[in-house]
């Protein structure tokens, strides 16, 4: 029997001592292969690159992506910047719009600067930073990118960076200053804000840095169309210039006192010479643009050059778009489609007040007066709008305007409501009488139209340049020259307006452009930043006025203003808080005052 | 990677074969058998518990963890739903420590496996291994406990048959009430006019509810019109045992059939909306000795598992029982036409029973082949043994769905006739569900695992005990096309006994993961433990009421590798949605820079203390008291609220968060046995509190918002002091930040004295879900034939937020839902002093149904889980059948619950119900 044992208890203990030894094996444990990219594998091939391009380009700014359904996630709720403005207002009957927090005063700084439904997303624009960076860093080690791939991928990379600090320093003031692509480990990673004037240096430095590049385009058209471009940093610069130029940065006394802090939110003195350097960017912007077959669309067709200019593409004939956004393939245009209307959609939370209409001037640079009630003659619903600037067609919509085909809107409500027919939408889902129109011109009804609405969200464009050179240059002058009204009637005359009149003292001149700027730029978030570079804090008090539109039982309307509320502007609303959980690490990011 | 299988595998063939040669010769050796369990026992030196099958049997469920509630001291079972199939509970060892995973470690005969795939009535004990010196053994997988489940095996011994059959009655414990219709309607109107509204039912209206009209003016209980009061269950089982010097044998057959609550589920031709579940399992373990030396094991254990359930899913299915109104339609608007509006399309019945079905199909198959190998002639008291396993589990969803349409009632027409909406929604034709014939959910798991041990006892004489092992072991699982998870230790222990008094033992594990960076993969877990049996020693050897006392202490660091992530230290770049450029706004892809690298991931440690005291009185006394304590380090937490946005990148979670947890398990029994009667009644109690020691938090500005210093899952609250009285009152407390607020409202405290009421006055309160006590009561007698025996399952020191059963609790939430009946009197100015529940709103009101403690019930409860009658029939009468014993019993499962709530049950609000049930059943052995 042990003749049996001893080879089996051998063979047993082998086995044994064989599986106690493979222990120490640790490939047992080994990750098997897999396709995923770490940053080394990236950086190995040029499409996975591009790739990372793509993604950098995903921070943005993007205003159309408005969805009431999932408010809890859009930006401010699913409603724009105008609308905290005293151009317009957010639907009232949906409290999570974000803009209403500005009407009530009641932002709360948490919310503003790090929530998805706020106005925006501070770290983000540091994520964007980081992306670029990284590409900047490492792009030359990519094998099989060309010399001139490489450099453009930069020149991107440089301007993206310039561009986030812009957003940056137009909401914050002077910010934290990364310069490369920080390694937690072992950077310094608490970096305290830098002075204003150090942000906007290097905005111009990283913008220079690419416009000296040769490889860098004036501008990308077909499917390369989106992708920053040479002339986009130029006319960056232009506005980077023109921002720290205006009154709210140009100072030596900010707009509040912030002791020894008062380099991180203005300039430290008050320099004309920085509206001079406006003038030269924006100048030097206007030729290169010129010279690199952009124009400012001035077809023979008035009433359509300026939707032209914002909503179409240049193979569509769009000759002034410099740079647009476009985050989303098809974005629900039932979200964009204004409320009350008779077709399918109609969720839009942006309304348009009486301020914004009153500044449309007649075809003959009249103005309508709406003080009073107006009473409209028999059958002739429209007719205070009906010789207002083309341009108030096209952003703007109001009662019985035509839409297409027949279809009117309707706006009104019936002098005796039991009235037979009475299908007007009821004030309670209309809320305010003139609602926003500009994105979806022309898409109102896709089953009409069969278009496909893929918007582009206007980022800059020529007549952008026009307006800052007119801007800028008005200031350096003690009298408006000739050049400031060239570019300001050419605005205007291609949508089929007048000129303005002559002889116009600099601060009479200084209205007219700040009217341009309002009407040229509506709702496209202009409004919102310009009124506080220019310092104009109590313009956002309103009071804010609407119309109320009555159908008479003799088919007249009459059109009654009334105030619809005052709001608060607080001095602090000057400038965006950093998030209060970012201040909270007590790094040394120091809050903007009143916050 | 996989031939190391094949090679042990073929090792084992032929081992078996050689094996196979020698055992056709050598059968008529001996095996002597030496029992040393008593022994062992007073040798531990370990906080384990243990149940055996016949804690267990007792109970007329289909899930092993179910028949657990309150068994075994430290564990607390949790109870999650009552859905035929998805009851499987939630398991706490000592309650919990960490933020991760917290589910102890279940391993089926020394292989991890599905505590759900192991059959009831197979099981011979489950012990739970408590402190660090009983789990060691699994290293990096054993700081949230082990519980170890050993199935039943056969004995040498005559031939057992044992056959069981038993047919259950089941029904909800509890079914939530809502107020009728004429009831609701009145206070709806109230609720408008609360909110300064116009009334919406005229006194016509309410008059034609309070008379009642099945058509017009319905009251429908969606819950009774959709679903039966009871459902049956069926279980069988049928094992034979038994067992000679060569071969050892335990095969078991059992059948489970749930049927379901839901009613009309044979409307439809050719298939079933019911939710019923069947399952058959088998299992054999076998045991064959090949000499006195040598044997083999070969375990196989299978399921096959088929739910038949309706397409939809049942928690939102459960939740429109609960929602839709009573008063606005009937259940059908004329014969198979169901009736809703556009805002009520989903007709509950016609959800349930006219959008498919779905069966769940689960396939498990277990298999162990082992040997073991005894050096006696070579070296004494050394054996080895070798086991292989492979497991595999499927499962998937085959079936149809299907959508319906309803129609609105609009009223009558001139000739009294109803007058009906046209259809909302369609009535679609059955799809498939699945893609492109594939069935849903696919899901395929496979499981290797290897295990070598030598165990070496030596005998050193009288006075010395010598026990040591060494186990190596290694685990394989593939879960679908997921990288496989692996692990590795290679562990032992070393126990030394004198004088039969004094034991002590160290242990070690070196064991490790695949989740981790590369050479930080392994880490070597010690524990050391030692008992002092008191009652040996000299002065007290003489006495006959101290049978047993034995103190024990223990202590060691064991590891948590479940942290919730694998592989951090490869930066991950994502794909993402990317851009749209081009005229034609053309998507192109993009990657994401993932989370940033964490090189340094590694698993939880756990540092255990442990002391306790065990004593057996007067032979029928038993008593065990174990104290414990336990400080868990390096979890795995999230610190990007402590490092600068300017970083541009979301950061990795890293090992920083530290817990203290600490606690007691008592139990005490007693039981006796004489020739006509006996007794037994045994009550154990744990107790388990934890603390949260570190945790990046960002600064807060007071300090009542840290969690740390709180425990686990702390809720976090405003605190509710009544209702606003008046809008006076209104205008002179501190302004309430969530909505409007009126009279009838919900008044918070101020905590900062800042005068408004915000997430800044949110302090720690109430209690998580968790309960700090747990306890079970077990009493029974006998009586010649008869016996009864009843088991109480108890936990205290938890909290229940109604908020997680907004349907229940929130009348009228978002101008939906029902009104319950739970509230007693809404506030209302005539009722403002005795009201308990706040004013009835149809706006949204953020201002009252959010987390506050006005929404926190006290969650302690008793439940009576088990009550038996049984009567054994005399043996003469069963020796004349042929039988060794039969028995007959009634049983009643969950039969009362006393608690706080009464409205619902307190474990599972909503949902599914859990069920109580009246079983009687036959068992006999022959």
């Amino acid at each position: 029997m042990n003749k049996m044992i001893t080879p089996i208890a051998v063979a047993f203990l082998l086995l044994l001592g064989s599986m106690m030894t493979s222990s120490c094996n640790k490939d047992f444990l080994e990750k098997p292969f897999s396709v995923t990219f770490n940053e080394d594998s990236v950086f190995v091939k040029y499409e996975n690159t591009e790739k990372l391009v793509n993604d950098m380009y995903n921070a943005g700014p993007y205003y159309l992506q408005l969805s009431v359904g999932v408010t809890s996630t859009t930006r401010l709720g699913g409603s724009m910047l105008e609308s905290a403005t005293d151009f317009g207002g957010s639907f009232r009957a949906n409290a999570n719009y974000g803009a209403h927090k500005f009407n009530f005063g009641t932002v709360d700084a948490e919310w503003l600067t790090n929530s998805k439904t706020g106005e925006d997303i501070y770290a983000n624009h540091y994520k964007a930073i980081r992306k670029a960076f990284t590409l900047l860093e490492r792009i030359d080690e990519v094998p099989d990118a060309t010399p001139a791939q490489k450099e453009r991928i930069k020149a991107e990379a440089q301007t993206m960076i310039a561009l986030q600090y812009f957003e940056l320093m137009k909401r914050y003031g002077g910010v934290p200053l990364v310069t490369k692509k920080l390694n937690v480990q072992t950077d310094e990673v608490n970096l305290p804000r830098s002075p204003l004037s150090d942000i906007y240096n290097y905005i111009i430095q990283m913008l220079d840095a690419a416009i000296a590049n040769p490889n860098f385009a004036a501008r990308y058209d077909g499917l390369d169309f989106g992708h920053l471009n040479k002339a986009f940093a130029y006319s960056l610069k232009a506005k980077a210039a023109l921002y720290v130029a205006s009154p709210l940065f140009n100072t030596a006394t900010p707009y509040m006192d912030f002791g020894g802090n008062n380099n991180l939110i203005c300039l430290m003195g008050y320099d004309p010479a920085r509206w001079e350097t406006a003038v030269k960017f924006a100048d030097e912007a206007i030729k290169y643009c010129e010279s690199n077959s952009y124009a400012m669309v001035n077809t023979s067709n008035v009433n359509l050059n300026y939707t032209i200019s914002y909503q179409y593409k240049p193979n569509q004939g769009n000759t002034e778009m410099i740079w647009a956004t476009q985050l989303v393939t098809n974005p629900s245009m039932a979200y964009w489609i204004p409320r009350g209307t008779p077709f399918s959609g109609g969720f839009s939370s942006n309304l348009v007040s009486m301020n914004m209409v009153e500044r449309y001037q007649n075809k003959d640079g009249s103005y309508v007066n709406w003080n009073g009630v107006v009473t409209t003659p028999p059958n002739d619903p429209t007719a205070p709008y009906k010789n207002l600037d083309p341009r108030f067609n096209q952003t703007v919509m109001h009662n019985m305007q035509n839409l297409y085909g027949t279809t009117q809107i309707q706006y009104y409500e019936h002098e005796n409501p039991s009235l037979a027919g009475n299908n007007s939408p009821s004030k309670a889902q209309t809320q305010w009488s003139h609602q926003v129109r500009k994105h979806v011109y022309g898409y109102e009804d896709r089953a009409l139209t069969q278009k496909t609405w893929s918007p582009i969200c206007s980022q800059m464009r020529v007549t952008d340049l026009y307006m800052m050179y007119a801007e800028a240059l008005n200031e350096t002058l003690a009298t408006p020259d000739q050049r400031i009204y060239d570019k300001i009637n050419l605005i205007r005359s291609r949508s089929g307006m007048p000129n303005i009149p002559t002889g116009l003292s600099k601060d009479e001149m200084r209205i007219k452009i700040q009217n341009e700027w309002a009407i040229e730029f509506a709702f496209e978030e202009y409004r919102f930043w310009d009124l506080k570079r220019w310092k104009m804090g109590s313009v956002f008090k309103g009071p804010v006025y609407d119309v109320a539109v009555k159908k008479l039982n003799n088919n007249t309307y009459t059109y009654t203003k009334y105030k619809f509320e005052d709001r608060p502007f607080y001095d602090w609303y000057y400038l965006h808080p950093f998030p209060p959980s970012e201040v909270s690490l007590q790094y040394g990011l120091v809050q903007n005052p009143g916050w | 990677m996989k031939s190391y299988i094949y090679k042990y595998l073929l090792a084992f063939i032929v081992l078996f074969l050689a094996g196979y040669t020698t055992f056709a010769r050598q059968q008529n050796d001996t095996v002597p058998e030496t029992d040393t369990a008593s022994a062992k026992r007073r040798a531990l030196t370990y906080s384990i518990s243990t149940v055996t099958s016949k804690d267990i049997i007792g109970n007329s469920v289909y899930l092993p963890g179910n028949s657990l509630f309150g068994k075994l001291p430290g564990l607390t079972v949790q109870q999650r739903t009552g859905e035929p199939g998805n009851d499987a509970p939630v398991f706490s060892l000592r309650g919990r420590s960490t933020m991760a995973a917290s589910e102890p470690l279940i391993m089926v005969d020394g292989i991890e496996r599905n505590i759900n795939d192991v059959q009831l009535e197979d099981i011979a004990s489950i012990t739970v291994l408590k402190d660090a010196a009983s789990a060691i053994i699994y290293g990096i997988r054993a700081a949230n406990g082990v519980m170890l489940i050993t199935t039943k095996r056969g004995v040498e011994g005559k031939l057992t048959i044992n056959g069981k059959i038993e047919q259950g009655l089941m029904s909800p414990t509890r079914n939530p009430g809502f107020v009728s219709s004429a009831d609701f309607v009145k206070l709806y109107n109230q609720a408008l006019s609360n909110d300064g509204l116009a009334p919406a039912y005229t006194p016509a209206q309410i008059a034609g509810y309070e008379n009642g009209d099945p058509y017009y003016y319905p009251n429908v209980d969606w819950r009774k019109e959709a679903t039966n009061n009871n459902a049956l269950g069926t279980k069988a089982n049928f094992d034979v045992s038994g067992g000679d010097k060569i071969a050892k044998y335990y095969v078991g057959l059992g059948y489970f059939h749930q049927g379901g609550l839901y009613k009309n589920s044979d409307r439809n031709e050719g298939y079933s909306t019911g939710i019923f579940l069947d399952n058959v399992s088998f299992r054999s373990n076998l045991d064959l000795n090949v000499n006195k030396h040598w044997s083999f094991g070969l375990d196989l254990n299978g399921r096959v598992y088929q739910k038949n359930a309706p397409y939809t899913n049942t928690a939102t299915t459960w939740d429109m029982l609960y929602k839709y109104p009573a008063h606005l339609f009937p259940a059908y608007v004329q014969d198979g036409v169901y009736a809703g509006t556009t805002v009520y399309p989903n007709n509950p019945i016609g959800y349930i029973n006219s959008s498919g079905y779905r069966i769940t199909n689960n396939r498990v198959i277990h298999s162990t082949l082992s040997t073991k190998y005894d050096f006696s002639e070579l070296i004494k008291g050394l054996t080895t043994g070798l086991r292989f396993s492979t497991d595999n589990f499927y499962s998937n969803q085959e079936g149809y769905s299907k959508t319906f349409g309803v129609r609105e009632l609009l009223g009558q027409n001139g000739s009294g006739a109803p007058l009906l909406s046209s259809l909302i929604g369609t009535n679609g034709n059955l799809e498939p569900i699945g893609a492109g014939g594939y069935p849903e959910n696919d899901v395929q798991n496979k499981r290797n695992t290897l295990e070598g041990n030598i165990e070496y006892t030596p005998q050193l004489g009288p006075d010395h005990s010598f026990s040591t092992l060494l186990i190596y072991h290694q685990d394989r699982l593939i879960i679908g096309s997921e990288s496989p998870y692996n692990y590795q230790f290679l562990s032992g222990r070393m126990n030394y006994g004198y004088l039969n008094r004094y034991y002590a033992e160290i242990g070690a594990s070196y064991s490790g993961t695949e989740a981790f960076p590369k050479g930080n993969r392994f880490g070597l877990f010690p524990a050391v433990s030692a008992g002092w049996v008191i009652s040996e020693e000299g002065f007290l050897k003489q006495n006959n009421y101290l049978n047993l006392l034995k103190i024990r202490v223990s202590a060691g660091a064991v590891g948590n590798a479940a942290v919730g992530q694998r592989f951090s230290d490869l930066r991950q770049y994502i794909a993402a949605s990317g851009y749209n450029f081009g005229n034609a706004n053309t998507a192109q892809a993009g990657l994401y820079p993932g989370i940033a690298p964490n090189p340094n991931l590694t698993w939880e440690t756990a540092y255990k203390y442990d002391a306790g005291m065990d004593a057996r009185l007067f032979n029928i006394l038993d008593l065990s008291l174990t104290v414990f304590y336990e400080k868990r380090k390096n979890i795995l937490v999230s610190e990007d609220v402590l490092v600068p946005g300017i970083i541009g990148q979301d950061l990795p979670n890293i090992n920083a968060g530290i817990t203290a947890n600490k606690g007691l398990e008592s139990s005490i029994s007693v039981s006796k046995q004489k020739k006509d009667w006996g007794y037994h009644a045994g009550v154990n109690i744990s107790y388990a509190t934890n603390k949260i020691t570190y945790l990046p938090e960002t600064i807060q500005p007071y300090s009542y918002l840290y969690q740390k210093g709180n425990r686990i899952s702390q809720p976090f609250m405003l605190e509710a002091i009544g209702f606003f009285n008046s809008e006076a009152e209104i205008q002179n407390s501190p302004v309430q930040t969530f909505g409007t607020v009126k009279p009838g409202d919900i008044k918070y405290k101020d905590q900062n004295g800042d005068e408004i009421i915000d997430a800044f006055d949110e302090i720690p309160m109430e209690k998580p879900n968790l309960p700090n006590w747990d306890m079970g009561l077990d009493v029974g007698f006998n009586f010649k034939g008869f016996d009864v025996s009843a088991f109480f399952q108890g936990q205290v020191g938890r909290s229940i937020y109604l908020g997680n059963a907004p349907f229940l609790f929130w009348p009228l939430n978002n101008n939906g839902g029902r009104i319950n009946t739970y509230a007693e009197q809404f506030w209302t100015e005539q009722t403002k002093t005795t009201a308990d529940y706040p004013r009835l709103t149809t706006l949204e009101n953020k201002n009252n149904y959010r987390e506050s403690s006005f929404w926190y019930v006290n969650g302690d409860f008793l439940r009576l889980r088990s009550l038996e009658l049984g009567y054994t029939l005399p043996e003469s009468l069963s020796k004349r059948a042929r039988l060794s014993n039969a028995r007959i019993f009634l049983r009643g499962m969950n039969l009362f619950t006393f608690d706080h709530l009464k409205y619902t049950d307190p474990e599972v609000l909503s949902g599914y119900p859990v069920m109580k049930s009246y079983n009687a059943g036959i068992s006999l052995q022959f």
